[in-house]
């Protein structure tokens, strides 16, 4: 009761303050789904995009560099799916993470995996995933979207696509496809409107490089709880 | 919230006179260039600056509103939402949650909100461990000492001092680089990570829109203890809120820029609600503890609400030649700097802090790199004024003789010929008080005007005859 008093209060005194009539009563609608964005503005956006693509890449590259992450061009599935199991064999991984998602699943990691003697592990094929990522050290997901002036990847957490897999291991490779590379948060929030405005992600996370601290004499270390190196794959077709 | 801001003059005193923190805070000076190279790759930096304040403006304008929309989304999506009316209030709450889940391992991110309620020393008092995890924090924590810089806590120590405590405290050899105290910092987190029940975070935004926080971070401990722990509590001052989720593109782009000179932080997570159906992972519960604290003090007053838009980055302190000279731990409280000498006396009362609005030169370095263009030297002013008026006996009142002088000037300023033949006795009057060509020690009432500095001389010939000199037409 004493917190519903305190909201009373706080909510009275800052119409005072405010010198409004008190609201503290009326209980704002809430919206079921948050405003769609009209799809004009997203057509514009997306032709735009799609007409600058080759230097959206190129900016999209030239940011991931300056932030300290691996950019690498997949001509064919197959080249990316060479490019982790390198990683991996570099890192003598025991266990590789991976995103049920579709960018991830088309480069045929299980089989090209199980071949080299690592376990391959998503949430569809493991109840214990969580307690598997803890020790795993390779996670590959997919992006949702990706932002060319800043080199950012965007990810929404959902069922297949958990938070961990980017997070808990020390090498985070990163499945990107051309098509979602936009050019930068002004593109960003029209499109995620437009096309999971329905109902928010719980969890939208925006990662612009490999971990980082200058904590210590303002030092750059690459590298502290997230992982500590960020690879990003571009499938070209 | 407990303060030592009334041994502001001893202590910024020693701090000056000590070497090491002057050496320290010479780093400083980095993080502004990074922030101007930063800024100059924006295409309109400064237009964007006016839309930031511009959101701000609206927002506060509109507390009650948001504030009710943002608590009913959150609660739509499943999570909770409590209000407190001051720090006290928000730890019996985070207290009351711990105790209901058996909670006995807390990890907490950064977050000036829960230093300036003290929660760390709340959760210890009742035996819950509560872990910072931010690497700067965990090295203050460990050294049981407080944060001395919004964006870098432990700026004021040095690697040998992070080597020595390492080797002391966690029983790690003497190190010598950050990057093998960055590496054993990590193993021992992550550790707490996975066995703590619940994180605690503050807010860098709350959407109203969406019901979403907004955490932003570069080390990943903020994902952490948003993603591993069962239970998350985000603590939020009121004055976060922001209406739309599209305004936080604004924010984004100047934010990182103003702080640490990125173009984005490392990690920005939006959390709206605890995990979705089918997810393996993110906190099963979420609350969100709104705070007041003395914020709608600061609301009230016309001149100080804009000090209710600051983002906590950090800008004002780098550039702020008090704080570059005596450092963070000299203010005596959480919130130091510029915004912290306004943000101290709203929240633990101008007795108990009244030289920070006196440790300004006034020289409006503050103002002039505030993203949202916080008039901080407006408001010290008038905290100034505030104290002057209250007691007439604080040593920065004028005195009689003073004022009396102030006033006779002011008559002769508007009584051109009069102030003519003042200025022409002046400067012949001065002649015997002039060392080195400048006034080192003006007599009685004004002494204290030369006691740290000195007054310029003045020019033997002003420069209204120079000016007619110059111009013999007019």
């Amino acid at each position: 009761m004493a917190a519903l008093r305190s909201r009373e209060i706080i909510l009275g005194d800052i119409s005072r303050a405010l010198k409004t009539e008190a609201r503290s009563g009326s209980r704002s609608s809430v919206a079921a789904s948050f405003l769609t964005e009209p799809s004009r503005v997203v057509a514009e956006i997306k032709r735009r995009c799609n007409s600058t693509r080759a230097d959206l890449i190129e900016q999209f590259e030239s940011e991931l560099v300056r932030i300290e992450a691996r950019f690498h061009h997949a001509a064919t599935y197959e080249s990316a799916g060479e490019y982790v199991e390198e990683i991996a064999l570099q890192r003598n991984a025991t266990t590789v993470i991976a995103s049920d998602t579709e960018g991830v699943d088309a480069i045929g990691l299980q089989n090209r995996l199980a071949h080299a003697g690592i376990a391959y592990v998503t949430e569809a094929t493991n109840a214990e995933f969580l307690r598997v990522a803890t020790e795993a050290e390779v996670g590959v997901s997919g992006v949702d979207y990706a932002l060319a002036d800043t080199g950012t990847l965007v990810l929404l957490a959902r069922g297949g696509q958990a938070r961990s897999t980017s997070l808990l291991p020390p090498v985070h490779i990163a499945i990107v496809k051309p098509d979602q590379i936009v050019s930068g948060l002004d593109d960003f929030f029209p499109l995620l409107r437009h096309e999971h405005g329905s109902r928010m992600s719980s969890a939208i996370t925006f990662i612009t490089g490999p971990s980082r601290t200058a904590d210590i004499e303002l030092t750059l270390v690459i590298g502290v709880h997230g992982p500590q190196e960020l690879h990003v794959v571009l499938l070209t077709n | 919230m407990n303060v030592t801001s009334e041994s502001f003059i001893q202590d910024s005193t020693a701090a000056v006179q000590n070497k090491t923190l002057q050496s320290r805070l010479r780093v400083l000076t980095t993080f502004t260039i990074k922030r101007n190279d930063a800024f100059a790759s924006l295409e309109d930096g400064e237009a964007l600056r006016d839309q930031a304040r511009a959101i701000k403006e609206n927002a506060i304008a509109g507390l009650d509103h948001y504030l009710t929309q943002l608590e009913a989304n959150v609660v739509q999506l499943g999570g909770m939402v409590r209000w407190a009316r001051t720090g006290d209030e928000a730890c019996k709450i985070v207290l009351d949650l711990a105790r209901k889940n058996n909670v006995t391992r807390v990890v907490k991110s950064k977050s000036m909100v829960t230093e300036e309620i003290e929660l760390n020393e709340a959760l210890e008092g009742a035996g819950i461990e509560s872990v910072e995890t931010d690497l700067g924090e965990y090295i203050v924590q460990l050294a049981h000492e407080k944060p001395s810089h919004i964006l870098a806590p432990a700026v004021h120590k040095s690697k040998e001092d992070v080597a020595e405590l390492f080797h002391e405290r966690l029983g790690a050899p003497m190190l010598k680089l950050p990057e093998e105290m960055t590496a054993v910092a990590r193993k021992r987190l992550r550790e707490k990570f996975l066995a703590a029940e619940m994180g605690i975070t503050g807010a860098n935004f709350g959407i109203a829109e969406t019901g979403t926080i907004v955490l932003i971070e570069n080390e990943g401990n903020i994902r952490l203890s948003t993603t591993l722990p069962r239970i998350h509590v985000a603590l939020m001052g009121i004055e976060k809120i922001i209406p739309a989720l599209d305004d936080l593109a604004v924010f984004l782009k100047i934010l990182a820029r103003s702080a640490s000179g990125q173009k984005m932080s490392t990690y920005v997570s939006l959390i709206t609600g605890p995990r979705g159906a089918g997810e393996a992972d993110g906190a099963e519960e979420f609350h969100l503890i709104i705070l007041d604290n003395g914020r709608t003090r600061l609301l009230a007053d016309d001149e100080m609400r804009e000090s209710l838009y600051c983002l906590r980055c950090g800008a004002c302190l780098n550039v702020c030649p008090v704080y570059q000279k005596v450092g963070g731990h000299a203010y005596g409280t959480v919130y130091s700097g510029p915004i912290g000498s306004i943000l101290t006396p709203a929240f633990a009362g101008l007795e108990k802090s009244k030289d920070l609005p006196f440790a300004s030169t006034l020289c409006g370095a503050c103002r002039e790199i505030c993203p949202v263009r916080i008039d901080i030297p407006k408001i010290l002013l008038k905290l100034r004024s505030e104290w002057s008026e209250g007691d007439r006996t604080h040593r920065a009142g004028a005195s009689l003789i003073e004022r009396l002088a102030i006033k006779a000037w002011a008559f002769a300023m508007r009584r051109s010929a009069l102030y003519n033949l003042a200025f022409r006795a002046a400067t012949l009057l001065q002649g015997a008080m002039l060392e080195d060509g400048k006034l080192k020690r003006l007599p009685f009432a004004f002494s204290g005007w030369t006691e740290n500095r000195d007054f310029p001389a003045l020019a033997r010939k002003s420069f209204r005859s120079m000016w007619r000199d110059e111009n013999p037409m007019r």
